[in-house]
């Protein structure tokens, strides 16, 4: 089903809007997730409180790209599931790889120094995003919001891993400049 | 801020940009062109006059940039029949076809490509069954031997790779032996990208009976690591071995890569 006619669905408070878009986007949406909470299992519980999610976020949110919408919806249960998982059981349970990378563009403290306008900085990583080639863009982009492997990245786009391991470090590293100079303090 | 925070954020950016990764890239001009370069040389020289007189591998394209620096080599190599391969391998076709059938559009994996690790170089020649390939006679000990084979969606094999590492010292060296069917209709190309910048020197070399091969040096990476590469094209059959060392190694390195060509 096209996605103009799923999100009609939605808009239209018909409940197999649901059915539609789990038959289209299941699999993309477990693969997101699966990749946060490393278990096919857990994927699937949190995939089925996206389309609950969906359905309480549209209306009034009418998405352009449903499965960047539903995606995102997926990605941010998980990391709220991983927190939780993660604080019950007092840090037995270990953060996904590309969420420790990140550690290498902010402070990863919560202090009260930390300034940032939460639109503002979203637009400035935005606009160095669209300063990238768009193989790089991708590469961070697959590392960042889809957590993807190295090794899934390099077969993807046809490069060597160590490669992708370098571009991926240069690429956080020119985030976090790119970030500073514009007088986000992270 | 936390990496959570960020991350969460990080969701947030422009649906375009997740869609756009969420595509599958397009072969890069680069390698159109060598695509187009290596039609040229078929087209000029001839298949049999080129492969008899070359090492079957030449430099299509060479860049330096700031973040990338890279070389394309189109190959000359004769394709394989796969009824000279093992019937254990030729079986790996019923498993890409099933890969095939239980693939989903957004699953990470992608179908068509099957893994085996093996304890020598020696035993993964033995399950290939090719008769052409050709194993490395040196004392050096292998650290890991990996074989890939590529496949169509109705299980025709397509390319056999084969990877062994060995390390000497601080020397790491990988050896591939790459085949390719009568079923593969890809680009005959291979290469080598770096995410700085460096530069490349091939020079055209002859082993000890004579047969031409293909050595690219590569200048260090700002780690101090520099790398050799060496292309022999022999009975249908890539072979390379890609060396990393470090400047205080560079002359035993140096000698490693000629005692790998003098294998064949």
């Amino acid at each position: 089903m096209e996605d103009d006619r799923i999100v009609e669905l939605f808009w239209v408070r018909d409940q197999g809007a649901i059915a539609a878009a789990a038959e289209q986007y299941s699999s993309y949406c477990v693969a997101i997730a699966r990749k946060i909470l490393g278990s096919v299992e857990d994927a699937e519980e949190c995939v089925n409180d996206t389309w609950l999610a969906a359905w309480n976020a549209i209306p009034p949110n009418r998405p352009e790209v449903l499965s960047a919408f539903l995606g995102r919806l997926t990605r941010n249960i998980a990391l709220n599931r991983l927190k939780r998982d993660h604080a019950e059981k007092r840090g037995g349970s270990a953060s996904p790889i590309p969420l420790d990378e990140l550690a290498e563009i902010v402070s990863d403290t919560d202090t009260a120094e930390a300034a940032y306008d939460r639109r503002a900085l979203l637009e400035a990583i935005n606009a160095w995003l669209g300063g990238l080639t768009p193989t790089k863009r991708g590469i961070f982009v697959r590392r960042c919001w889809h957590f993807d492997r190295v090794n899934e990245i390099a077969a993807r786009y046809g490069m060597r891993e160590n490669t992708v391991s370098v571009t991926l470090r240069r690429l956080r590293t020119d985030l976090r400049r790119y970030l500073t100079e514009r007088g986000f303090s992270l | 801020m936390k990496k959570e925070e960020f991350s969460t954020l990080l969701g947030e950016i422009d649906a375009r940009y997740i869609t756009e990764a969420d595509t599958l890239p397009r072969p890069s001009h680069r390698l159109r062109w060598t695509l187009l370069a290596a039609c040229l040389c078929l087209f000029l020289g001839g298949t049999t006059v080129y492969a008899a007189s070359s090492h079957g591998a030449w430099i299509t394209d060479l860049f330096t940039d700031r973040d990338e620096s890279g070389y394309d080599l189109a190959l000359m190599i004769e394709k394989i029949d796969t009824d000279t391969l093992s019937p254990q391998l030729r079986a790996v076709g019923s498993i890409i076809v099933r890969q095939y059938r239980e693939s989903q559009p957004y699953d990470s994996h992608y179908p068509g490509s099957w893994d085996k690790a093996f304890s020598s170089a020696a035993e993964a020649r033995d399950y290939i069954g090719c008769k052409a390939l050709i194993g490395l006679d040196w004392a050096l000990e292998e650290t890991q031997t990996q074989l890939n084979v590529m496949g169509t969606p109705d299980g025709k094999l397509q390319s056999i790779h084969l990877e062994t590492d060995y390390t000497v010292g601080d020397i790491r060296l990988q050896a591939y032996t790459q085949l390719y069917t009568e079923h593969y209709t890809g680009e005959l190309t291979t290469g080598l990208r770096a995410a700085e910048e460096i530069s490349f020197t091939p020079t055209e070399e002859t082993n000890d009976v004579g047969l031409p091969w293909l050595l690219v040096r590569s200048s260090p990476m700002e780690s101090g690591w520099a790398g050799l590469d060496g292309y022999l094209v022999r009975d249908g059959v890539l072979y390379k071995l890609h060396i990393a060392y470090l400047a205080k190694d560079a002359a035993e390195a140096e000698g490693l890569m000629r005692q790998w060509a003098d294998c064949f």
